[in-house]
Parts: C-alpha cells; sequence; structure tokens
C-alpha cells in the first residue's frame, strides 16, 4: 500500500478521502490466504448436506462483512440463497431465530449467524475459571436442537470470542465440521474490497453510505481496536493470540497515521515488531515494516 | 447403505453429529480396542443377572460413542423382553441448573408419559392419587383450581397435550416444562418438594411398581430406563469443594439408586477421576467407561490392532481405496488419537482440502496434514496455559492425578483414556502433542524427572 506523507500540506487540506490512500491497492484486497480460506469455507457449505456447524475467524466486522459479501456473492451464483442472524442482545432466541431464518429459505442454502460475541460478556469478566457463561451454556445444550436444522450455519466470531466459545461451550463446539481463520487486514484494504463492484454488498454490511474514511471513523475504529486488544490481556501469550496482538497492533498504527498520530502509531508498529520477530511472519512485518518507513517520513517533514 | 465413492458423500456419511441408530451399517464393534470389555454386555448383563434393580453409571469421553452404545443396549434390552425407557436428559431439563428433584421429576413424567405411549396402561386410580400428591404439593388450591382450568382450555381449544392423557402426564408435563424454563418456580418447586422427598420417590417407584407389574403381565422382563446426555450436566463450583456434579452423584447418588427400575445413567468422565470419585464408585458400584480406541501401546508404539479398526470404522463408510491414498488413512487414524467423532471430523477437514479434481485417490498425505493441522489448532483454544506443564506429566508418565486440573483435562479432551487390560492408562491427544507449548513443556518435565529424550 502506497503511503503518502500526511504532513506535507495544512491541515484544512490534508486528504480525507480513503481513495487517496489507496491508490495502489489493488481491486481484490483480501488477503491471499484468507480468500483461499474463504475458498475452503465455500467448500464446506457446498459439500455439507443438511446441518453443519462452521466457525469462521474474524476479528473485525467490516471484515467479516466483506467476506459474508463475497461468499455470498460467489454461492447465489450456484443457486444457494442465504440467511444472516444477527444477535444482538443476550438473549435466549438463538436456536429459535436459526429455525425461523431456515424456514424463510430454499434449498440449496446456509445462514451466517454474526456478533454473537455481544451476547458474550466481555474484558476482564472472563476468565478460565468461570467458562460457562451464560450463552455459552445456553448453545452448549440446545445443541440437539440444531441438528435437525436443514442447512449449514456458519458463526462469525472474533478470535477472542472464539476461544470464550470453545472453553465455555465444548458440547456445542465438539460438533463443529470446520473452523476457517481469517486473518485481520488493514481497513483501507477492507474498505476498498467492500466498495469493490465486484462485490455486491449485503444490506447489514455496516459501512457508511459515504465512499470517504474520514479521520473520526479512524478514531471510532481506534477505539474498538483498542477495546479488541485489551480483551486479549488475559488470553496469555499462545501464538494464536500473539498473532492477533500482532495484527491488531498494525491495524492501529495505520490507523493512527490516519488520524495525524505518528508518534502514537509509530509505538504500536515498534509493540507489533516486537511481537511479529517471534511469529516468523514475514507479510506482516514486511507490512509494518512500510507502514513503519511512512510514519517515519510522516516525522520527519513535521 | 453405500459407500462413499465422492467427497460429497464421505463428508456427510463422516458426519459427528449423528449417534449411529442400532443397526447402522456403518458401526463397527471396537471392543477388542477399548480394553477387551464390551460395555454393553457388562450393562446388559448387569440388568439381566441381577435379582435386584441396578443403578449403573455409563461416562466416557465426549464424542466417544457413548450414546451409540446406549442405543444398542436399548435395542439389546428390548429384544431380551425389557420395556426400555430411553431419553435424553436435556429435552426435559435445564442442565444448566440441574438438581435431583428435577430429575426425579423428569423420570416420574417418562414413565407416566411413554408407558402411555407404549400401551402400558397404569391403574387410572393410582394415577389420580399420584396426580393428586403432586398437585398438592406443588401448587395451592387457587393455583391447582388455575391449572385445572388452563388445562380444560388447552383441551378445548386442541392445543397442548390432548385430554385423553391422563392427568398425571398432563400435570408432570406442565411441572417439568415450569422447571426447565422459569427460574422463579423452578426454585419454588424445589423448595416444595425438598422436604417431602422420601414422599417424592415414593410416588415415583409407585409408578415403577405398577409398571412393572404391567410389564410383567405381558410376559416382559421389566423396566429399564436408560438416561442420556447426564453428563452434560455444567460443571459449576459450589464452594466448600462441592461441584454440581458431586452434588447429583454423591449427595443424591442414593436417591437416584432408591428407584423400582434398572437404571443407566450418564456420568461426565472427569467425575470418576476427581476425587471424589471413590466415593461415586462406592455408591454406584456398577459403572462402565467407555475408553478411546488404543491407536499407539502405553510405551508410544502403534497399536496396529486398534488402527484396523479405526480404518474399519472408515470403511463402512467410504470407499477408502478411491478416495485416500493408504498412507492418508493411517495418518488421520493416528491423528485422531482413537476418538471417533474426531476422526470424523478429520475426514471432514480433509473432504474440504481434498482437489476436486484429482481422481482416483484426491486425499493424499499433504491434505491429512492440513487436516491435523487444523486440528490442531483447534485444539489449541482449549487448552490453558497452566495445563501444559501437566499435560506433558500425563504424556511421560500415561497416568494423572484426581484433581481439578485433570478433570478438566479430560472434560476438554486434551487428556485421554486408554485400556489395554486393567488398570486404564493416559495420554495426551496426538492434537496436543504438537503444540509448542506442550513441547516446550515436555522439555521441561524431562528434565525435572531426569529422563532423557527417549525416556
Amino acid at each position: 500500500m502506497s503511503e503518502r506523507n500526511l504532513d506535507s500540506r495544512p491541515p484544512a487540506e490534508r486528504p480525507t478521502d480513503v481513495d487517496a490512500y489507496v491508490g495502489n491497492v489493488e481491486a481484490s484486497a483480501v488477503r491471499n490466504d484468507n480468500l483461499e480460506t474463504l475458498r475452503y469455507l465455500r467448500r464446506a457449505i457446498e459439500l455439507s448436506d443438511g446441518f453443519a456447524l462452521f466457525f469462521a475467524r474474524c476479528d473485525q466486522p467490516i471484515q467479516r462483512d466483506a467476506l459474508v459479501a463475497r461468499l455470498d456473492d460467489r454461492l447465489s451464483r450456484q443457486g444457494y440463497t442465504t440467511g444472516r442472524l444477527d444477535v444482538t442482545s443476550p438473549t435466549a432466541g438463538l436456536v429459535t431465530g436459526l429455525q425461523t431464518a431456515c424456514r424463510s429459505l430454499n434449498p440449496p442454502a446456509y445462514v451466517h449467524v454474526c456478533d454473537l460475541e455481544n451476547a458474550m460478556p466481555h474484558g476482564a469478566g472472563f476468565s478460565q475459571s468461570v467458562p460457562h457463561l451464560s450463552v455459552l451454556r445456553q448453545l452448549n445444550l440446545a445443541r440437539d436442537r440444531l441438528r435437525d436444522l436443514p442447512y449449514p450455519a456458519v458463526f462469525w466470531l472474533p478470535d477472542v470470542a472464539l476461544t470464550r466459545l470453545v472453553q465455555g461451550a465444548p458440547d456445542f463446539w465438539a460438533w463443529r465440521s470446520g473452523t476457517f481463520n481469517f486473518f485481520p487486514q488493514a481497513y483501507l484494504e477492507l474498505y476498498e474490497v467492500a466498495t469493490s463492484a465486484s462485490v455486491r454488498l449485503s444490506g447489514s454490511l455496516r459501512l457508511s453510505g459515504s465512499l470517504r474514511l474520514e479521520v473520526v471513523q479512524a478514531e471510532e475504529r481506534i477505539r474498538a481496536l483498542e477495546n479488541v486488544l485489551a480483551e486479549y490481556d488475559d488470553l496469555g501469550a499462545g501464538a494464536i493470540e500473539q498473532r492477533a496482538r500482532a495484527n491488531l497492533l498494525v491495524d492501529l498504527a495505520s490507523l493512527y497515521r490516519i488520524s495525524y498520530r505518528p508518534r502514537t502509531a509509530r509505538g504500536r508498529l515498534q509493540e507489533a515488531l516486537g511481537l511479529i520477530r517471534h511469529l516468523e511472519d514475514k507479510a506482516l512485518e514486511s507490512r509494518a515494516q512500510d507502514i513503519l518507513r511512512a510514519v517515519d517520513a510522516d516525522l520527519r517533514t513535521r | 447403505m453405500n459407500r462413499a465413492r465422492t467427497l460429497k458423500d464421505a463428508y456427510n456419511l463422516s458426519n459427528p453429529v449423528q449417534p449411529l441408530p442400532q443397526g447402522d451399517p456403518r458401526y463397527v464393534d471396537c471392543t477388542p480396542v477399548r480394553g477387551n470389555e464390551n460395555v454393553v454386555d457388562q450393562m446388559f448383563n448387569s440388568i439381566v443377572w441381577s435379582d435386584v434393580h441396578v443403578a449403573q453409571l455409563f461416562t466416557g469421553h465426549r464424542g466417544s460413542g457413548k450414546s451409540t452404545e446406549l442405543l444398542r443396549l436399548q435395542a439389546r434390552l428390548q429384544k431380551a423382553g425389557y420395556v426400555v425407557l430411553y431419553f435424553e436428559a436435556d429435552d426435559d431439563l435445564d442442565l444448566n441448573d440441574l438438581e435431583y428433584t428435577d430429575l426425579l421429576l423428569s423420570i416420574a413424567r417418562r414413565v407416566a408419559s411413554d408407558l402411555y405411549d407404549a400401551c402400558i396402561q397404569l391403574p387410572s386410580d393410582l394415577l389420580k392419587s399420584v396426580a393428586d400428591w403432586f398437585s398438592e404439593t406443588l401448587y395451592t388450591e387457587e393455583q391447582r383450581h388455575e391449572i385445572d382450568r388452563e388445562l380444560a382450555t388447552e383441551a378445548k381449544l386442541g392445543i397442548g397435550l390432548p385430554e385423553t392423557l391422563p392427568l398425571v402426564v398432563r400435570l408432570l408435563a406442565r411441572v417439568t416444562g415450569q422447571i426447565k424454563t422459569g427460574r422463579t418456580i423452578r426454585t419454588e418447586i424445589r423448595r416444595k418438594l425438598d422436604p417431602q422427598i422420601s414422599q417424592l420417590i415414593a410416588n415415583v417407584n409407585r409408578l415403577l411398581d405398577a409398571a412393572h407389574a404391567r410389564i410383567r403381565r405381558q410376559g416382559k422382563q421389566g423396566l429399564v430406563l436408560l438416561i442420556d446426555n447426564l453428563d452434560r450436566i455444567v460443571l459449576r463450583d459450589l464452594g466448600d469443594g462441592r461441584t454440581t456434579h458431586h452434588a447429583l452423584y454423591i449427595e443424591h447418588g442414593e436417591q437416584l439408586r432408591a428407584l423400582h427400575c434398572h437404571a443407566v445413567y450418564t456420568v461426565p468422565i472427569s467425575v470418576m477421576y476427581s476425587d471424589k470419585a471413590t466415593v461415586v464408585t462406592a455408591i454406584f458400584p456398577d459403572y462402565q467407561v467407555l475408553p478411546m480406541l488404543k491407536v499407539k501401546n502405553r510405551n508410544g508404539s502403534d497399536d496396529q490392532r486398534g488402527l484396523r479398526y479405526l480404518r474399519g470404522i472408515l470403511a463402512s463408510r467410504i470407499d477408502l481405496d478411491a478416495l485416500f491414498i493408504p498412507d492418508a488413512v493411517d495418518y488421520l487414524c493416528r491423528a485422531s488419537g482413537g476418538h471417533p467423532r474426531d476422526l470424523m471430523t478429520l475426514v471432514r477437514y480433509a473432504c474440504t482440502y481434498a482437489p476436486s479434481d484429482v481422481w482416483p485417490r484426491p486425499i493424499k498425505l499433504e491434505v491429512v496434514r492440513r487436516a491435523e493441522a487444523r486440528l490442531v489448532a483447534e485444539y489449541s483454544r482449549m487448552i490453558p496455559e497452566k495445563h501444559f506443564p501437566l499435560l506433558a506429566r500425563v504424556h511421560l508418565l500415561r497416568t494423572m492425578q484426581n484433581d481439578e486440573a485433570h478433570e478438566l483435562m479430560l472434560y476438554n479432551l486434551s487428556v485421554l483414556e486408554y485400556i489395554n487390560g486393567a488398570p486404564p492408562w493416559h495420554d495426551v491427544h496426538p492434537a496436543v502433542t504438537q503444540l509448542p507449548k506442550f513441547r516446550e513443556a515436555l522439555r521441561d518435565e524431562r528434565k525435572k524427572l531426569g529422563l532423557t529424550a527417549a525416556g
């Protein structure tokens, strides 16, 4: 991705148009490894006759929505119909909601379940010693009712929430027919994907109607990502957690740069690079280094 | 049922979700590699040989095939002339919050309603007296009138249970519905039943005794309850070293044994390895554990017979020559740790990764390695950091402690139980052994125990 010297002009003239930042981003900007994972998810859905339980790990709602849209687009060409259940509160109606969603579909079909993490307690309240949180208990115990659903269900969850589910709803998890890990992508890339003409956006895609990624949006996303990062505080230093942290830190750095905070961006990048060295993720390291060079250039011209 | 010759069919015949019904051609009797003890035979014999009613516990890892074996036991008992009531506890009960009174109520309901469905008519005066007892014990006079009105209205409108059903069936259906869904009313019902526990058991036993008489009169042997999914009772700390599991099977084990019929209760495997295990087995001397299929020996070498049985499980569903290269089949069998559901899951993953434009034998080693890698990544989520040193020790010593941490390891399948002659031994799931953190912990434990790398 090309980085622009943000401070080379007065604030009033600084660009807010996302297109200015993504000029060099390829039109198909879903990372190749994510594209491959999406292909396997599609394959698993195609292979399934009747109910199957899939988990898609995706940390960013905007990325998830882009991936959902892309998947739906591809499968709709094969005649699939799809439903989506957004879990809005910690209520007990998940199975009923899924049954209702399925009734409105014609085969072949599948259902997305999004935002289940909204129904789980957040942050420091979670620990291994109390794995059985209410929504997880319900899921664990409701699994037999899911067996009769006519179509596959894809549960989209951020990494932290997926780990909670694994530990807190082991019987439910035991029925999985696949987990699909989507690695975080920079928001600008995602923005490009989501607005690409080749992707038909679902009605629930959480993009503003505007084609601009403005600083205020970057700030909102910074807050969201910082919260996600904080969720990792009590999750130990496993490889999965460290990779997620590194990706989050790089994304945050990119956003801090957009919001004209190059020093903070630099700090986040240094943290990220410290983690990446142990992960041996060349692609992520290269991306972090690119952003770091751009941030350093920003700082030099201030 | 034809064996799968396409990836799609293989995928769908390897469904990890459905227990196999009795007589399903996919069933493979794996007794010789499950410690040579046929759990169905054992439970069957305990019932048919006993002069008194036997309450047995049945346990095994999640996904080890308990429900499949219980369904086989049901069929075998029915063939031998028993009336068998099989039910999944979570159909009637809230396993988040279960107490023994709830379970006894559920049993009463099942006995009354399932026997009615099976055309075994219990005496109407007995049913009335039991219904009266429940009604008077659980409800005030005003509530009773209201319930009568509601039941009558439901019958008139054609909703709810039909009026032709005995009152006790409709009443107990209502009570169990309330204890499953209503927290306040559940507490209220328990508060009323707790001091009346001997009466409750006496009333349930009245139904069972009457049922037994009618069953015998029909030339049958007796009544057996098979209660599945009780092993999914949520494990919760109740303080003072008590858990929800201990509360049911230890504190109220005697009440569960007091029923006048044969019964098999499923129980979490972790209970049998808790520090209270000896108390549980003292209360329930008849218990069966369904271990993993042994894919390796205690010394770590391959168990060829176990691998052959696992191949047999796959071959009963899939034309292996058409879809797998032979090495890939063995690779998956080893990677499963002898855990049937994990084997099915691995097959599904392999089908997902297999190239669709290769035929025959699209499932090659690189495909199954990817499938295994996915399983390994999934196991990494299940294991708390502090378990790694303990897991390393289990792996080195092939044995485990009876404590809370090891209970959890059995519960989350990071440790599996095998039997090749008594006593059983334990090892870490093969997926866990691939995790870098485990390997690191293994190095440390080896040092602590003064073992060489090969030790």
